[in-house]
């Protein structure tokens, strides 16, 4: 059994090295951008690849390859049922609804004329969002049907470009007014205002449909499960000042008294059905208390959950103490 | 068992509709465009789609939606292993390398330093493509280092649209000339020059990677064999004059005296090997006459592949006449016929 690891700096392969050198696992660091990555991966058995929506030439081919290594017979995290709706709320809307998972009510229009339709027929507010994007990025309140009909407009003219540069700037400078970011911070947000990042560079502006979700009200924060292995561990995340928008905040609660057994059986149930190897589910609450899903991601940042107090097993059992989720990654996959 | 049928005229599902009604088959239309699909789809078990590589709307979110809908036990056409790679030639060079395929050995770049080191090491000509697209659109034939830089500063710069005007231009012309297309089509062309597709329109441009293909020399034709569920059928492509691309030429021969029995065999292997529902794989042969394959595709037109004269089966018999490899698919869904235990084996070695 060997291992073909694919090394990203800051991303979950940092852990997966460490551990498979510790463990005595038989393993090589392959790289996937290289021409002759398949031949690379002759002598493996399984690919681990923490490929990354940001990175432009990740989405252009990460999926594509994982399925191929698939095809040749390696297992691969992620494997096809965890990734194929990675970065892809569209696609997500259809794969929760497939299940008939509680998602947040969610709406799809590849016409003008149709989506025109459905917002005289609306109540607002409602909640804009392009289909990738991470950390509340690209994420809009639309609060009347006339916003609502210049997003529209826009979806199906010119289009967005994948990185907003106005909001990323405001998100630096609130953050540094609240004192979670350097002056630099606000200063290279300042400068995105000028120089395009490399990925809205090399990705067309998203456009040819539209994406809106019920604005749940009165949520001062989501949840986010982390399912992973028959184990979860949580993350209760604060909405920024004034706004709706809880990811990316960094205003984070880790107590084991923030999280209701009910939303972590919600996980592990929507990790079964879809059969996921790994899933952050971020969740909000109706008037009623009840969890509704918001959007579910194969990777997460590792050094946002080193300071979870413990983890839930199937039967809710929670170990406290330290964990390194990475490495359970590596586990399953032997 | 009921099934869902996306209509989308011109494609495979006239003919599915049409075959259900005939042999009584529990069917209905849905709308995969609209945003209640899924509740479409409830009180369904299948659901068929022939979405298109040229329709933005498609492209936008078919694969997504078919998958979503399979993750939930259904039956798809296509299904996963069938369309994950459609329209798609980056996917498919990983995918046919996973699997020893005999293809035209192809290469992709992700940055500008890698493919420059590569152009100063390897020889020309070589085929440019880009991932995306039909007919030999996005294909040209690069016969000096000098153009394949040129090629490379535009992947990584301003990018390619998905439609080559100038190109479709030229084809009209082609066309006409030959008697295959009225003056409108010439007309058309000359209008597109001015007036992007909605396609191109809606689409981004193609940027951040480049793809190579080694040109295989002298070759006057491809071969496209068909493969579903274990019976194929296919058709020899003439290339164009004084061009090297086949697909989309419109010279078509169909005798059976035209079509190697290697190349429906290696269909067959392929799709055995990869589990596909449906395949059309394109062919061109090497110095020592053997079949490589350049790429694979899940749709083909209708109406071209409707003047074959038969098919083979798995044992590479002949069967003479007519027949709606469009009913094939329909047929497999139902009998729930997947990949059987043991389906041509003998294929695999």
């Amino acid at each position: 059994m060997k291992i073909a690891i694919h090394h990203t700096p800051g991303t979950f392969s940092d852990r997966w090295i460490p551990y498979c050198e510790k463990q005595g696992i038989d393993f090589k660091l392959v790289n996937c951008y290289k021409s002759d990555i398949i031949t690379q991966l002759k002598d493996c058995n399984i690919l681990m690849w923490h490929f990354h929506h940001s990175d432009y030439k990740d989405v252009l081919f990460a999926k594509q390859l994982l399925y191929s290594a698939a095809q040749m017979g390696l297992k691969t995290f992620p494997d096809y049922n965890t990734c194929w709706h990675f970065d892809d709320k569209v696609g997500q809307k259809y794969l929760f609804e497939s299940i008939n998972a509680p998602l947040i009510p969610s709406y799809v229009f590849y016409e003008k004329k149709e989506a025109f339709n459905w917002i005289e027929n609306t109540s607002f507010p409602k909640v804009f969002k392009l289909r990738g994007g991470a950390g509340s990025e690209n994420v809009k309140l639309v609060r009347t049907a006339q916003q609502a009909k210049r997003l529209t407009r826009k979806a199906f003219g010119r289009g967005f470009s994948q990185f907003d540069n106005v909001g990323y700037f405001k998100d630096r400078l609130n953050k540094y007014r609240s004192g979670r970011d350097s002056l630099l911070g606000v200063l290279k947000g300042f400068g995105r205002l000028f120089i395009n990042t490399e990925y809205a560079k090399l990705h067309s502006p998203e456009k040819g449909y539209i994406y809106f979700q019920d604005f749940i009200p009165n949520n001062s924060f989501d949840i986010r499960v982390v399912v992973i292995a028959n184990k979860a561990f949580a993350i209760k995340r604060m909405v920024r000042n004034g706004d709706f928008r809880a990811s990316g905040s960094g205003n984070i609660l880790y107590e084991k008294k923030h999280f209701s057994d009910e939303t972590i059986i919600l996980a592990f149930q929507l990790t079964d059905k879809l059969h996921l190897q790994c899933a952050a589910f971020d969740f909000v609450y109706d008037s009623t208390g009840n969890p509704l899903v918001t959007e579910v991601s194969y990777g997460f940042f590792s050094l946002g959950y080193d300071r979870c107090v413990g983890y839930w097993d199937k039967s809710l059992l929670f170990h406290e103490g330290a964990f390194i989720p990475q490495n359970w990654m590596v586990e399953t996959l032997l | 068992m009921k099934i869902a049928i996306h209509h989308r005229k011109g494609s495979f599902s006239d003919r599915w509709f049409a075959y259900c009604t005939q042999q009584g088959i529990d069917c209905k239309l849905v709308n995969c465009y609209e945003t209640d699909i899924m509740d479409q789809l409830k009180d369904c078990d299948v659901l068929m789609w022939h979405h298109s590589q040229i329709e933005y709307k498609d492209v936008l979110f078919a694969k997504q939606l078919l998958s979503a809908v399979a993750q939930s036990g259904k039956k798809t056409f296509p299904d996963y292993k069938t369309g994950w790679h459609f329209d798609d030639k980056v996917g498919q060079k990983y995918l046919f390398e996973s699997i020893e395929a005999p293809l035209v050995p192809s290469y992709v770049f992700y940055t500008r330093e890698e493919v420059l080191k590569w152009i100063d090491n390897t020889i020309f000509p070589k085929v440019f493509k880009l991932r995306g697209g039909a007919g030999s659109e996005n294909v040209k034939l690069v016969n000096s280092s000098v153009q394949a830089k040129k090629l490379v500063k535009k992947a990584f710069g301003t990018g390619f649209t998905p439609f080559d005007r100038l190109g479709y231009l030229k084809e009209r012309i082609r066309q006409y000339k030959e008697g295959k297309s009225p003056l409108m089509g010439v007309i058309k062309g000359l209008g597109r020059l001015f007036i992007p597709t909605e396609f191109a329109r809606m689409h981004g441009r193609e940027k951040g990677y480049i793809y190579f293909q080694d040109f295989i020399p002298n070759n006057q034709f491809d071969i496209r064999v068909v493969v579903i569920f274990g019976k194929a059928f296919a058709a020899k492509r003439m290339v164009r004059k004084n061009d090297f691309r086949a697909s989309g030429s419109g010279n078509i021969l169909y005798e059976k005296e035209h079509l190697p029995i290697d190349s429906v065999k290696l269909a067959f292997q392929l799709s055995v090997k990869l589990q596909t529902q449906c395949v059309a794989f394109d062919f061109v042969y090497n110095e020592e006459g053997n079949p490589l394959v350049i790429e694979m595709s899940y749709g083909f037109p209708t109406l071209a592949t409707d003047l074959c004269i038969g098919y083979w089966d798995e044992s590479l018999q002949f069967h003479e006449g007519p027949f709606t490899p469009q009913n094939w698919i329909v047929e497999a869904l139902i009998n729930k016929m997947h990949f059987l235990p043991g389906y041509p084996a003998k294929f695999l070695n």
